[in-house]
This record gives structure tokens, C-alpha cells and sequence, in this order.
């Protein structure tokens, strides 16, 4: 009885060591993830192509231009196209995002977890990335990912902010996010998102493309399943240093004609 | 590495003590997760991807295709439309009825300038051509300045905008009677904004001629003074606004809006003190708004105080709600629907519109008003208002279709 009193003890203990261990680096990956995307001190600016496939063929594509403030939690995405969108701007400052639409002159408030113009794009994807602040990490793994090595966290958010309550990511060796999966508190597979490639301005890093499955939109073609499909290409990211009043709803309201 | 083994001997040592009683359920984390053969569907973009690359020029300036690019820039629409009504003026009489028809056309031209980053100007116009009543007439109506204003950023840190343009305070969409600064359109105003300053903070001047009515005398006591402050406190957004001018009073109005379970909520709350007569009355509004992709569904109340008397005890109450579907079945076609309901006289319009984009610049356009009750004075509608520009007599039901020509560049 002692014995056993005394086993489940240490194996607790010894459990605690490693999975505290292991913890600690888990959550230095994500923060080494979160510093290489993010750009504290400076603008980030780039062209945002979307382009959503609906199941059955039918797609459409929005042209927008971001600018994004990591160290104040802004951004500001100008509409481009289509043309009945232009001059649509989302705005970001603190916790808020506004969307300001010109046809009518008027601010609303919406939310980050909302749909960025009904494609499977979040308003919180042109975020900063914060999973070492949002997620906890619940367990890994390692898997082969096409050409990556990978190691794959499962995470659970502890933050409200944060979009979904549970999040699968895939990080190749060099600290990059290649492949996540969110999820709903049932466990319900929401979204996929594919980062193939990357591209480096300075020490950081940016997204050159990503492809995002929407698991909650499709339909059966051919007996599969085919998902609203949605791929985001960015271009020409540039640090070019913004004025302060870029970030303010005054600037969104003159800037769309 | 020296803490794995050590942790490992202390398990070999104690293990057998636990599997000798009861072996250990198996848990993995996996397991809380829905396996979906699917999320494997874009492995096959990381089989062989393009390499990562390094951006070497990374000072592109995205904002000068917003604030110099086209330094000086001209846009404008035609619309014209052809259109025909049936109208049903009593349910008890149905062959006292007309049948009407009219064609509209209107223009306009906007001029958008930005010399540089902290200075626009912008000045929009427009000419109009209306029927006038049963008969086919038309008139002119004449040339209206929409818009001619110039904003001027000073040190990036305040905003100014000076000329004629539209201010927009409240929250409704159907019922837009708390927007306190609805006829700043009609004068000109002066307007300072910090936007840093809590979630922005305006000030405001303006001047029109009811203003005046004893000249331009001492025209600065007379002029309206306004102001607003904006904050975002608990993802809730609070705005306090309050304007005075002499004739008027003053009258202030408290928005307030939250969104719970995907759905914006809001309330207006506004009311005026008249310092001459020593009067006083309230207006509220309250409402919702949910869009869902392509369908948006909104709803409010609206109590207006102003029109308490012997004859309306508590004041005049009315409803709004109106439901939109674009894009109907993944068609062009946009429909929607639309109630009014007043209190005061328990009347009301039940409105059904329908947009179909038939040709390039061509839309097909139906509309299907159905009133009730015996007056509907109350409710201020853009159907009911639209109609009484052509019919003079009470209207029980109308079908109107319409072809529009609308180009813009």
C-alpha cells in the first residue's frame, strides 16, 4: 500500500518534471512563432489578393491593401475590388475593428471573429500573431508534412480574444506556421489553413500564400465532399514607416472615395 | 536530458507496484479531436512548394495610390428611369383606382481633389428630372450642390472638415429621427476631430439660414454648437453627443451599442429642453441588426415624445423591421421586405421590392406596398413619403414595376 502510494507520487512528480519541461519549450516555440511574424516597431504594409471557390465552381476575389501596427494592435484594410466594395475600409484599434462603407458614410462595429467580406478570411487574420498569449499547449507530436519536418502543438485557448477555442498548428523547423486547423469547443474541425511558402523582409516573416478550408460550407460533388476553398496571396510587403493618423477613423473616412 | 532519465529509473522502479492492481486507461489528446480524413486535403501543397524567398525592396509606399495618385479626380452616374404604377385607393371601392406612369432621370458629377496628404477637397452635384403628378408632366428640379467641403489634417493629429456636408449621430436605419445632426447638410459647419483622444472626439459649429432670423446679428449666438465624445469600455460602444442653438435649445442623445451572440444591439437615447418656451420631450429608439452572408435582418422601436398631447396621452410609438436578400438562390436578383407599424393611429405598410439586374446598366425593378389603417400619418417612411410627392388621396395597395438605366464612372 505504501509502495503504491509512494509510486503514484513520483510518477506525478516525474510527470510534472517533463511535461513542465516540455511545456516551457512548447510555449518558447510559439513565442519564437509570434516574434518571427511579428513586427513590433514597425508598419507593415502589403496587397492582399482573396480569391474565394465556392463548392460547385462558382468564385469571386477581393483586392484589399493592409496596414498593419503590431505594437499598437492596428490595422487598416482599403477595399479595392470588386467594385461595389471600393472604398470599404475595416479598421482596427485596441479591441475594436470598424467597418466604415462609404455609400452611406456611416462607421459600424463589428467584431474580430467575424468574416472578412463573407470569405473564410477572419477580420482577426490581419492580427498580430499572439498564440503564445491566447493558447495554452495541451500536446505534441511530430509528423512528416509533405518536404517539412514538422512538430505539431495542439492548443487551447485561454483568452476570449482568441478566434477559436482550439487550434491544431504545424511548424516546420525554422519557427513557421505551415499548416493549422481550428477547431470549436466540441472538437469540431472548423477550418484549415495551408502556409506553403513565406517570404522574409528584414529578420521577419510574412505569408507569400495561404489556402483556407472552410469545413462548415460544402457540398457533395461526385460523393465528396468539396469546401468552400479561399486563397490569400500577398504582395509586395513593404516596412515603410505611417503616420500616426493612418490608424484613425477620420483618415479611413477620407482615404475612400 | 538527466531529468528524462531520472524521471524513466523512477518509473521503472514503481511502475510494476500500479500495473500489478490496475492497468491505466489509454488517453491520448488526440482523442478529444474529430479525426477529419479531410483536413489532409492540402498536404499535397507541401509535396514540393516554391521555395520561401527574401524580399529585397521593401519600402513600397501602398498609401499614395489613396493620397496622390490621381491628384485630381472626376466621377459621376446617369440614372434614368421608366416606370409604371397601379394604385388601389380604397378596399370597399376596388374600381377606385388609377393607373399611373412617369419616367426620372437624374445626373451627377463629383470632383475629388488631394493636392497632397493633408489636404482634400471634394464638391459633388446633381440635376434632376421628376413627374410632377397623374398627368405626364415633368419638371426640372433644380441643380443641387450635394457636397463641397474641404478636410485639412493639422500635424496628423486633428482632423479638420469645413463646408457643406452630412454629419450622421444615432444609430437607426429604418427610424433616423435621433440623428441630432440631420440638417447640417443644409449649412455649412465646421468641424474639429481628435481622434486619439478617447475613441474620438469632435467638435462642431454650424450655420444656416433659419438660423438667422433676425439678421446676421451677433450670427455667432445663433449659430448651433455641438459636440461628441466616442468610447469603446467593455466591448460596449458608448457615445455621448450634444448640441444647443438658441431657437432650438438643447438637445443631447446617448448611443449605446454591443453585439451578443453575432447580433449588434443598440439604443438611442435623446432628448431636448427648449430654454424659451420651457418645454421638454424625449425620443428613443432601440434596435437589432444580424446578417447572415447574404441576407441582413434589422428591427427597431422608435418613441417619439414630441407628440404627446390630449389626443396621443404617451407619446407616438412605432416599429420597423426589414429583411434584405441578396443575391437570391445565387441569382442577381436582390429582394426585400419591409413593415412599418405606428401606434398612434394603428396604421402601417407591409412593402415587398424586388432588384433584378436584367442587362448591363439594366435593372428590372418591382415594388408592392400594401397600407393599412386609416391614416398613417406617423410613421415617416421613404415609400409612403416618395408616394405622397404624386398621390393626394390615402392609398390602400400599389404594384409598381420599372426599368433603370444606371451608369457610373
Amino acid at each position: 500500500m505504501l509502495r503504491k502510494a509512494l509510486a503514484i507520487f513520483f510518477i506525478t512528480v516525474g510527470i510534472c518534471f517533463l511535461y513542465g519541461d516540455d511545456a516551457q519549450s512548447h510555449n518558447q516555440i510559439l513565442k519564437k512563432i509570434d516574434a518571427a511574424i511579428t513586427f513590433e516597431g514597425q508598419d507593415l504594409s502589403a496587397e492582399y489578393t482573396i480569391t474565394k471557390r465556392d463548392p460547385g465552381g462558382a468564385s469571386s476575389t477581393i483586392i484589399a491593401t493592409m496596414f498593419r501596427r503590431d505594437a499598437t494592435n492596428q490595422f487598416l484594410v482599403l477595399l479595392l475590388e470588386p467594385a461595389i466594395d471600393k472604398g470599404k475600409g475595416y479598421l482596427k484599434t485596441g479591441d475594436t475593428i470598424w467597418l466604415y462603407d462609404p455609400s452611406n458614410k456611416a462607421f459600424t462595429f463589428t467584431s474580430a471573429k467575424e468574416r472578412f467580406q463573407n470569405s473564410s478570411f477572419r477580420n482577426s487574420d490581419f492580427n498580430r500573431a499572439n498564440f503564445s498569449v491566447d493558447y495554452a499547449v495541451e500536446g505534441s507530436s511530430t509528423e512528416q508534412l509533405g518536404k517539412f519536418n514538422c512538430t505539431v502543438l495542439n492548443l487551447s485557448a485561454i483568452r476570449d480574444t482568441a478566434s477559436f477555442s482550439r487550434v491544431k498548428l504545424w511548424i516546420s523547423d525554422d519557427n513557421l506556421i505551415r499548416k493549422m486547423e481550428d477547431y470549436s469547443l466540441s472538437g469540431q474541425l472548423l477550418r484549415t489553413t495551408a502556409i506553403p511558402r513565406y517570404q522574409r523582409i528584414g529578420v521577419k516573416w510574412v505569408a507569400a500564400q495561404m489556402v483556407i478550408l472552410d469545413h462548415l460550407k460544402f457540398k457533395t460533388v461526385a460523393g465528396k465532399p468539396e469546401y468552400e476553398r479561399t486563397t490569400i496571396t500577398i504582395r509586395r510587403p513593404s516596412l515603410s514607416a505611417l503616420p500616426d493618423s493612418v490608424y484613425t477613423k477620420e483618415y479611413l473616412e477620407r482615404v475612400s472615395r | 536530458m538527466t531529468k528524462a532519465i531520472m524521471v524513466c529509473a523512477a518509473l521503472a522502479f514503481f511502475l510494476p507496484a500500479l500495473s500489478a492492481d490496475e492497468a491505466l486507461p489509454e488517453q491520448t489528446l488526440e482523442t478529444s479531436l474529430q479525426d477529419k480524413p479531410e483536413s489532409g486535403e492540402l498536404d499535397d501543397l507541401f509535396a514540393d512548394p516554391d521555395p520561401d524567398v527574401v524580399i529585397e525592396k521593401t519600402d513600397s509606399d501602398h498609401l499614395k495610390k489613396y493620397t496622390e495618385d490621381n491628384k485630381i479626380k472626376f466621377s459621376g452616374f446617369f440614372n434614368t428611369s421608366l416606370g409604371f404604377a397601379f394604385v388601389l385607393k380604397d378596399w370597399s371601392a376596388p374600381k377606385k383606382n388609377s393607373l399611373m406612369g412617369g419616367i426620372a432621370a437624374k445626373t451627377g458629377l463629383t470632383m475629388d481633389i488631394r493636392p497632397n496628404s493633408d489636404l482634400h477637397i471634394r464638391a459633388s452635384g446633381s440635376i434632376a428630372i421628376r413627374p410632377t403628378g397623374n398627368e405626364f408632366s415633368f419638371k426640372w428640379i433644380d441643380p443641387s450642390l450635394d457636397e463641397l467641403f474641404a478636410d485639412y489634417f493639422l500635424a496628423q493629429k486633428v482632423f479638420l472638415r469645413f463646408g457643406n456636408y452630412a454629419v450622421t449621430w444615432g444609430q437607426g436605419r429604418i427610424f433616423t429621427a435621433t440623428n441630432l445632426m440631420a440638417d447640417v447638410k443644409d449649412g455649412f459647419a465646421l468641424r474639429v476631430t481628435v481622434p486619439t483622444w478617447l475613441d474620438g472626439v469632435s467638435a462642431l459649429a454650424f450655420a444656416k439660414k433659419s438660423f438667422f432670423t433676425n439678421g446676421f446679428e451677433k450670427a455667432f449666438l445663433h449659430a448651433c454648437y455641438a459636440m461628441k465624445l466616442d468610447k469603446i469600455l467593455w466591448d460596449t460602444y458608448i457615445s455621448f453627443g450634444a448640441r444647443y442653438q438658441w431657437h432650438e435649445g438643447i438637445s443631447a442623445l446617448l448611443s449605446i451599442k454591443r453585439t451578443l451572440w453575432t447580433v449588434d444591439f443598440f439604443v438611442d437615447a435623446a432628448g431636448n429642453y427648449n430654454h424659451n418656451d420651457k418645454k421638454f420631450y424625449a425620443r428613443t429608439l432601440a434596435g437589432f441588426f444580424k446578417e447572415w452572408g447574404d441576407i441582413k435582418l434589422y428591427g427597431e422601436y422608435y418613441y417619439d415624445g414630441s407628440l404627446h398631447s390630449p389626443l396621443v396621452p404617451y407619446g407616438g410609438h412605432a416599429v420597423g423591421l426589414a429583411l434584405a436578400y441578396n443575391n437570391v438562390g445565387g441569382s442577381p436578383v436582390d429582394m426585400g421586405l419591409h413593415w412599418l407599424h405606428t401606434f398612434v393611429d394603428h396604421s402601417g405598410v407591409v412593402a415587398w421590392g424586388l432588384t433584378w439586374p436584367i442587362w448591363k446598366y439594366i435593372n428590372f425593378k418591382a415594388a408592392i406596398p400594401v397600407f393599412y389603417g386609416d391614416n398613417f400619418k406617423f410613421a415617416s417612411d421613404g415609400i409612403a413619403a416618395y408616394i405622397g410627392n404624386f398621390v393626394k388621396d390615402p392609398v390602400k395597395f400599389m404594384v409598381m414595376i420599372g426599368l433603370e438605366f444606371h451608369a457610373s464612372f
